[in-house]
């Protein structure tokens, strides 16, 4: 026994193993709310990724530019028909919102689920292994992030903040949505009724998001909208986050499953929309004191 | 000079890598996403491979361990993987340098094996921690795979550039495992 505390090389080892377990230990014992020594870490780094992602940056805008003069006819064409559409929407929009306000007033309701306002930002990095599949964003606490905050791209919700640093945050995307706490709960308005469901997976192979928990009676379409619903926690309401294209049983039959394509593409993220929902909230109880 | 040529040019190869494995990570995810499976880049771990042939050992500890924590604390968030696995890469390089002629062949093996055993030793932990959720043959298969293809695709083109840069920073003297290139 003596021989084998003697060993140098036994106890560094031993040594690291027990430092490499605690240590991981605290961190995940403390996720979210991070040391001092990590953040100014992050922010450091990110500085010098917003060096190196700039040029990066530009160097994809020049491809990107080039092959969409390639495609501009076709573009035009249909944007054309799709503004067509977009007026008579408008037209049915504003006025619904002017009826949704009378009745607000009404009913004399102060905070809404619907109402937020929104933070932009440049993805710098992503975790390269992506076992957690996460992206680093440039804003944070000073710009107004904290964790919690739901995060879009283009048109579609994407992740959550899981880390906010002063000036840059970590998104965890909907991919690895098998963690518990990545759960969203989402809506389908059909034409009847309005249905709610969990997003509660991923299915990488496909690249769709899958709902579940939805009653067996509900008729769900192809084609139809699923959005957030606004009932957990700091997601506001009428999020986009994709479209049905399958409906199916659970692995139990009980439960109806729906395979959602995502509206936003996960492959190319590069700007981001942070959705800040309690700011909004506030102002509105602090108006609604004055009155 | 030769002093201080050893201290920064490391530190800046090293955090040069790690920013282009996450901006390659961000902007080419559509390409990585291959047939083959998902491929995760390493430059950081394959310029740790080429350096640790020509500094010293404690030096590489020292290197490695800083910049598992950077790349545990920026990227994933979980402290300590990166961190272990770095600084195995380091003492497992301190282990084999003398056995080997540094030549591109040699960084080539060399980084499969490492690769091999620390993409390995991260599912492990990954899927302990209840992270990762695919099983030991899909990771085989979906990963393991494209990751060796593509990194050893890099060390082939990069050992050439590297290994230059390499033999700037350490004087001449010093330059004891290597032989021609």
């Amino acid at each position: 026994l003596n021989g084998f505390f003697t060993n140098k090389k036994m106890i560094v080892l031993l040594v690291s193993v027990i430092l490499f377990v605690s240590l991981l230990s605290v961190s995940l014992s403390q996720m979210g709310s991070i040391p001092f020594v990590q953040q100014f870490t992050n922010d450091v780094t990110a500085v010098m990724g917003r060096l190196f992602s700039r040029p990066a940056n530009a160097m994809n805008d020049l491809f990107d530019s080039v092959s969409d003069l390639q495609n501009t006819y076709e573009e035009n064409q249909r944007l054309k028909q799709e503004i067509d559409r977009i007026y008579e929407t408008q037209a049915e929009v504003s006025a619904l919102r002017d009826e949704n306000q009378r009745m607000q007033e009404e009913l004399d309701l102060q905070a809404s689920l619907v109402e937020y306002q929104t933070i932009s930002g440049t993805v710098l990095s992503r975790n390269p292994d992506s076992w957690v599949d996460q992206v680093i964003i440039d804003r944070g606490t000073q710009d107004g992030v904290e964790i919690g905050m739901s995060v879009m791209s283009g048109n579609g919700l994407i992740g959550r903040i899981t880390e906010a640093n002063p000036t840059s945050s970590k998104v965890v995307l909907l991919t690895n949505l098998e963690q518990s706490s990545n759960q969203v709960s989402a809506e389908i308005a059909t034409e009847e009724e309005v249905v709610h469901g969990l997003v509660a997976g991923y299915d990488a192979e496909e690249n769709l998001l899958i709902m579940n928990q939805i009653t067996s009676t509900a008729e769900i379409q192809e084609g139809e909208q699923v959005t957030t619903s606004g009932l957990g926690g700091n997601i506001p309401r009428s999020l986009v986050i994709g479209t049905v294209v399958d409906v199916t049983m659970d692995s139990h039959g009980l439960a109806q499953q729906v395979y959602i394509e995502p509206a936003a593409d996960f492959d190319q993220l590069r700007f981001v929309t942070i959705i800040d929902r309690s700011a909004e909230q506030v102002e509105e109880i602090e108006s609604g004191e004055d009155d | 000079m030769e002093q201080w040529k050893r201290a920064i040019f490391p530190l800046v190869l090293l955090f040069a890598a790690l920013m282009f494995d996450g901006i390659g990570a961000a902007l080419l995810r559509e390409q990585f996403q291959s047939n083959m499976g998902l491929m995760v880049p390493r430059l950081t771990l394959l310029c740790l491979i080429i350096l640790s042939f020509y500094l010293k050992p404690s030096h590489i500890t020292t290197l490695s361990l800083v910049f598992g924590f950077i790349y545990d604390s920026y990227y994933t968030g979980y402290l300590g993987i990166y961190m272990a696995s770095f600084v195995f890469v380091g003492y497992l390089m301190m282990q084999l340098r003398p056995m080997f002629h540094a030549n591109v062949l040699i960084y080539v093996l060399l980084s499969v094996i490492v690769i091999t055993i620390v993409e390995f030793f991260l599912y492990g932990v990954y899927r302990t921690l209840g992270i990762a959720m695919i099983t030991p043959q899909a990771f085989i298969a979906e990963r393991l795979g494209a990751t060796l293809l593509l990194n050893s695709v890099m060390m082939l083109v990069l050992s050439w550039p590297l290994d230059r840069f390499a033999q700037f920073i350490v004087r001449t003297d010093e330059r004891k495992y290597r032989q021609s290139f």
